[in-house]
């Protein structure tokens, strides 16, 4: 079954390669909800991140011929989406009077937008339990927002989309020791910021008070 | 080994202890560090929580379906061929910045129909509405007392002299225009009118008020318009108005035809 998947993924990347935009858009419908997740983990504003994750995937679709058949298409696209990413970055930086804005808009929406995204995702509990899973997540996503670029993308791969260590090493062009240290570094810096908040975590995820 | 144990582990150890990321031997000799080290366990508990918290959030609502449309592939501006995903992005980047260049550039080609015709138009037909209330303004009597005639005569004596300059004979505006007060038919102006070439008419129109009667009807479209008097300035000024709404009108259509 899975080899099978596996197949049915190669015979569409090699459509792809051809220029067939309906077998990517297979791969689009596979790999959309993972990307959009990285991104939005990783931009923290979900307008944004959906307009990079359509970027993303626009550019992987261009560049769908460098990509080697064998290797993890998770990880190469996840690549195009941190890419992005970063590029979406650059952007802002470039045009400061934009960038200002948008980082106010952002921060702004940071505390409605995402909680109202976030808490539209479910866990369909009783509504104080829901109230405080929300505010949990706003508090990750914040924690998440503190990190160094290079760690909160190493983290998010690792801890929320579940990729391996080679994976990762992949998806950021970085050698696996490289890897080790920023998912280490990352957790411990989240771990730090989340024990200045610790009265908001639910009783089993109540960190050591060091 | 009871030195290496005392010691205690990293955080890039315990990390990786717990996504079994270490190799074989290092891996039994921290587990065992840990069972013996309360405060590397705490530690360790601590990561694992941090890593399950992230672990335990919920995948986010897509807010659409981001499948490729010939729509956005286009927006996006088309490539010829495909490149590597570093070089693409940038490259990606590059064609955002030249669709912006090519949007201005189109813009000002029909920029000309679009917005400066209709700009000029609305900033002149605006002049022209300033000047018309101006003229029927000044057309509104003031009244300090009963001396406004003699005022009147004085006042829009060296006004006419000046507007009058221009074509000829400033000389007998004075003793007219001092003489005639807005209201009195100017019998003895017409016949000169008459009897002059066609720039005089404007100059003796301009003594002329808005009444009179016997001169032809050239004439008196002239002193009705004529700007010395009251109600030829009021009436200047409301035709200037007029004038000055259609050119707003039709700028303004112009506007909205074209976006």
């Amino acid at each position: 079954m899975a080899k099978s998947m596996r197949d049915d993924e190669e015979e569409l990347i090699a459509r792809s390669q051809h220029g067939d935009v309906h077998a990517f858009n297979q791969l689009v419908l596979c790999y959309q909800q993972t990307t959009y997740s990285f991104i939005l983990r990783m931009l923290g504003n979900p307008d944004v991140a959906a307009d990079v994750t359509q970027d993303t995937f626009i550019a992987a679709f261009r560049g769908i011929a460098s990509f080697h058949r064998g290797s993890s298409f998770r990880a190469w696209l996840l690549r195009i989406a941190s890419n992005t990413v970063y590029d979406h970055w650059r952007r802002v930086q470039r045009r400061p009077a934009e960038s200002l804005d948008q980082l106010a808009d952002e921060e702004e929406s940071r505390g409605i937008n995402l909680l109202n995204t976030l808490a539209a995702t479910g866990l369909d509990q009783n509504p104080e339990e829901r109230l405080l899973s929300q505010e949990l997540q706003a508090l990750l996503q914040r924690g998440l927002q503190e990190l160094p670029p290079d760690q909160r993308t190493a983290i998010i791969l690792c801890d929320i989309e579940g990729l391996s260590y080679e994976e990762i090493a992949e998806s950021t062009q970085a050698a696996l020791g490289t890897v080790r240290s920023r998912i280490a570094r990352g957790r411990a810096r989240l771990r730090a910021y989340l024990i200045q908040h610790r009265e908001l975590l639910p009783r089993p995820y109540r960190l050591s008070n060091e | 080994m009871a030195q290496e144990q005392n010691q205690h582990l990293t955080t890039e150890q315990l990390s990786a202890l717990l996504d079994k990321q270490l190799p074989a031997q290092e891996q039994t000799r921290c587990e065992a560090h840990v069972r013996a080290c309360q405060q590397c366990q705490a530690l360790l508990n601590d990561l694992r929580h941090t890593a399950a918290l992230l672990h335990a959030l919920p995948q986010p609502t897509l807010p659409r379906s981001f499948v490729l449309t010939s729509e956005t592939l286009r927006a996006a501006a088309p490539t010829e061929d495909s490149v590597a995903p570093i070089p693409l992005t940038i490259q990606l980047e590059e064609r955002r910045r030249q669709r912006q260049r090519e949007q201005r550039g189109a813009k000002s080609r029909s920029q000309l129909r679009r917005y400066i015709l209709p700009r000029t138009l609305q900033a002149m037909s605006t002049l022209v509405a300033v000047l018309g209330l101006l003229f029927v303004l000044s057309a509104i009597p003031f009244h300090p007392g009963g001396a406004s005639s003699a005022s009147n005569g004085s006042s829009y004596a060296p006004a006419s002299s000046t507007s009058g300059g221009v074509s000829s004979s400033p000389t007998p505006s004075p003793q007219k225009a001092g003489s005639v007060p807005d209201t009195t038919p100017g019998t003895r102006k017409t016949p000169q009118v008459a009897q002059q070439p066609t720039p005089t008419p404007v100059l003796t129109g301009v003594h002329q008020p808005a009444t009179s009667s016997g001169p032809p009807a050239l004439v008196q479209v002239f002193s009705v318009l004529n700007p010395t008097g009251a109600g030829g300035r009021a009436i200047d000024g409301l035709l200037l108005l007029f004038l000055a709404f259609a050119g707003l009108l039709i700028a303004r259509r112009w506007r909205v035809r074209q976006t």
